[in-house]
């Protein structure tokens, strides 16, 4: 299933729930998403939630890592939340849990 | 040309034929066409319609069906044969005549009108075909563009693909103890494996993904293969190639790209392998007898994330003592799906492992992967690496020829001293750093080689009993292995003090050029002068110092001082 994204917002923190297939082809959409939060100065955490996503590939690790680097120099926080699974594995054999906060 | 491509088409005249043997009807369509603005051709039977339209390239044609000499259905199938490019041919039949409506578009005829002809119909058609006439040209300048673009981009794709297959020296890959398979998803494949032997003999391999496929991913790992056979060859820790390989990735591309990569050292001598893995699949170590002996987990991020400073170089070292294989594989390989959408897996890949051994394993597995797969392609590059790891390798290979002994000719007199202490002690590769300023002085390769061996060991005896204090006695058996490496590891990060010192002088000595290698250091030495030139080709009393080794390479050896300065003197 291609990628779904939900935004939700409230005191201060952007809940971006992906589901689906995080890949190569979800960079527009994906990249749309975190856009507006990212400029709005009233959001301090941008938390990315991949409970529903049931594929993640190389691309899609970059495109955390891209966002990463967008959210640290807008000085914000970045959270991924609820990686579990495939997610999860795939995250842990990149060692990208050192270098994101996982909830 | 028919059809100029004026801005406005739409009003441009056309030519038309138009064949009848009834010169009344000619008449009449004639002068109808006319009023349209158009100009028009006649022809009284088909025969004089297939020369009229090879003279005059009508933009349209209007046949009429029963004609003398040859009727409008074989005139119609003359002209379209004859046709370069699209002319709308209407043929014209009495209405009653369906078979002929069916056998003229059946022939090639674009339309039909019926007899008595309606003109509003006629108009209303001619302008129809114009408009289809406009679609068909850009159709076939479409066409035309495209065939150009792919000429080009094949050509592109070609110089591209030889200057990769130069750069990524597959020779290495024919070594006598590595197997390899690639199997690309495009052209290009996303996926590196490269391999070459050092200085020392030792076998360095390297399986690299990097982020997506095709030719940019290719073109990411480019600056890699350089970095890979520069420093390889020369002798580098796999540490030091790494930390030099993620500096490049992180300095080249951008951000979201970045290199899984496992990168290997395998020692036969010493029946070690050292390996560095940021984010791929845990290379296995799996014994002839099937077992898997040891996994190597991706401890790191991949290249190109962090920084200089916040690199982890640090490597995974694994003693074996049953002979077996280094098996390496991208992710592609795992998570390759067959038609129900089951991907490889991990699980499959080891119990293969396990189940088959010896000269079938590869084959094996390659077979597997392919026979999951069936007709499909996998959605990412493969690549598998399996590297033998014997055991009883006694003898050593030298990589280059055997070297040369010139006459002293004009060889002169040269020195040169390094003398380092704790802190780069414990970070510094000096080995190779030493050998590139001999081969300023113009050695053969089989010299490189030979000394390569007799400083590296000397050095590391320095480094390890001098200042380490280390028991080689531990290093007897496997588990103690494990252990000496580990500690060594520690105590060399925590060195506080501590000099190493290595003098090399090139001279001639009775028509022979001879270079002596002095090595001190710092440390208590040892009760050499106990020991007595046959003990010296004993390994075990030495506590394996890899003095015997040496000896046969070099002309002799002294311990000098306490123990703790070691001279050679080896021919040139």
């Amino acid at each position: 299933m291609a990628l779904q994204i939900n935004t939700h917002i409230s005191e201060g923190a952007a809940r971006i729930v992906l589901s689906g297939r995080f890949d190569f082809n979800s960079q527009r959409l994906f990249r749309s998403s975190y856009d507006t939060p990212l400029s709005d100065s009233n959001i301090r955490t941008l938390e990315i939630d991949l409970g529903d996503v049931e594929y993640l590939d190389s691309s899609a690790l970059g495109m955390l890592l891209l966002l990463k680097e967008r959210v640290a120099a807008a000085k914000k926080e970045l959270v991924l939340a609820n990686c579990r699974g495939t997610v999860l594995q795939v995250l842990e054999v990149a060692n990208f849990n050192k270098l994101f906060t996982l909830k | 040309m028919p059809f100029a491509s004026s801005v406005d088409v739409e009003k441009d005249p056309l030519k038309i034929l138009v064949a009848d043997d009834t010169e009344a009807n000619l008449l009449l369509i004639g002068k109808f066409i006319a009023r349209l603005g158009h100009t028009v051709i006649t022809a009284r039977n088909g025969a004089e319609a297939v020369d009229a339209f090879a003279r005059e390239n009508p933009d349209m044609v209007l046949m009429d069906v029963m004609m003398p000499v040859m009727d409008g259905l074989e005139a119609t199938a003359r002209i379209k044969a004859a046709s370069t490019h699209w002319v709308p041919v209407i043929i014209v039949s009495a209405k009653s005549h369906e078979q002929d409506q069916a056998k003229g578009l059946e022939i090639g005829a674009d339309d039909y009108l019926t007899k008595p002809i309606n003109f509003v119909i006629l108009e209303a058609k001619i302008k129809v075909m114009r408009r289809i006439a406009v679609m068909q040209r850009q159709l076939s300048d479409n066409a035309r563009q495209l065939e150009l673009y792919r000429d080009e981009a094949e050509e592109e794709q070609r110089i591209a693909d030889g200057l990769m297959k130069r750069l990524i020296h597959a020779e290495g890959l024919n070594d006598r103890l590595l197997k390899s398979w690639v199997s690309p998803t495009r052209r290009f494949s996303g996926d590196l494996v490269a391999a070459t032997r050092s200085r020392s003999n030792d076998l360095y391999v390297i399986l690299a993904d990097a982020t997506g496929h095709g030719l940019p991913a290719a073109l990411n790992l480019l600056p890699l293969t350089q970095i890979f056979y520069g420093m390889a060859e020369k002798g580098f820790s796999i540490a030091h190639i790494a930390e030099e390989m993620n500096h490049k990735i992180s300095v080249l591309t951008p951000a979201d790209r970045f290199v899984a990569a496992v990168i290997a050292c395998i020692n036969p001598r010493d029946q070690l392998v050292e390996v560095w893995n940021g984010g791929n699949p845990s290379p296995v170590y799996a014994t002839d007898d099937g077992r898997i002996a040891h996994q190597f987990v991706s401890r790191h991020l991949p290249l190109g994330i962090l920084g200089r400073d916040q690199f982890d170089s640090q490597t995974e070292v694994y003693h074996w003592d049953t002979a077996g294989h280094l098996v390496m594989c991208s992710d592609g390989l795992l998570e390759a799906e067959n038609a129900a959408g089951k991907p490889f897996g991990q699980e499959k890949f080891l119990q293969l492992l396990e189940l088959i051994t010896g000269k079938q394993r590869f084959i094996s597995l390659v077979a597997a992967v392919q026979e999951h797969l069936g007709s499909l392609s996998a959605h990412d590059d493969v690549s598998l690496v399996m590297a033998t790891c014997p055991t009883g390798e006694e003898e050593i290979v030298f990589p280059g020829a055997a070297p040369v002994r010139p006459p002293a000719l004009n060889a002169g007199y040269w020195s040169f001293t390094f003398s380092i202490s704790a802190p780069e002690l414990r970070h510094l590769d000096l080995i190779p750093l030493l050998l590139h300023n001999l081969e300023a002085m113009d050695l053969s390769q089989g010299h490189s080689s030979r000394l390569f061996l007799v400083i590296s060991e000397l050095y590391n005896n320095a480094m390890d009993h001098g200042l380490l204090q280390m028991d080689s006695g531990l290093k007897s058996h496997s588990e103690g292995f494990d252990q000496y490496v580990t500690l060594r590891q520690e105590r060399l990060q925590s060195l506080r003090e501590g000099e190493i010192e290595i003098q090399l002088e090139h001279f001639t000595l009775e028509g022979r050029r001879l270079l002596r290698i002095r090595v001190k250091d710092s440390g208590p030495g040892f009760d050499h002068q106990a020991f007595t030139s046959r003990s010296l080709d004993d390994n075990t009393t030495l506590c394996g110092r890899g003095i015997p080794l040496v000896k046969s390479l070099c002309e002799d050896i002294r311990y000098q001082g306490k123990g703790n300065e070691v001279v050679v003197h080896y021919a040139l």
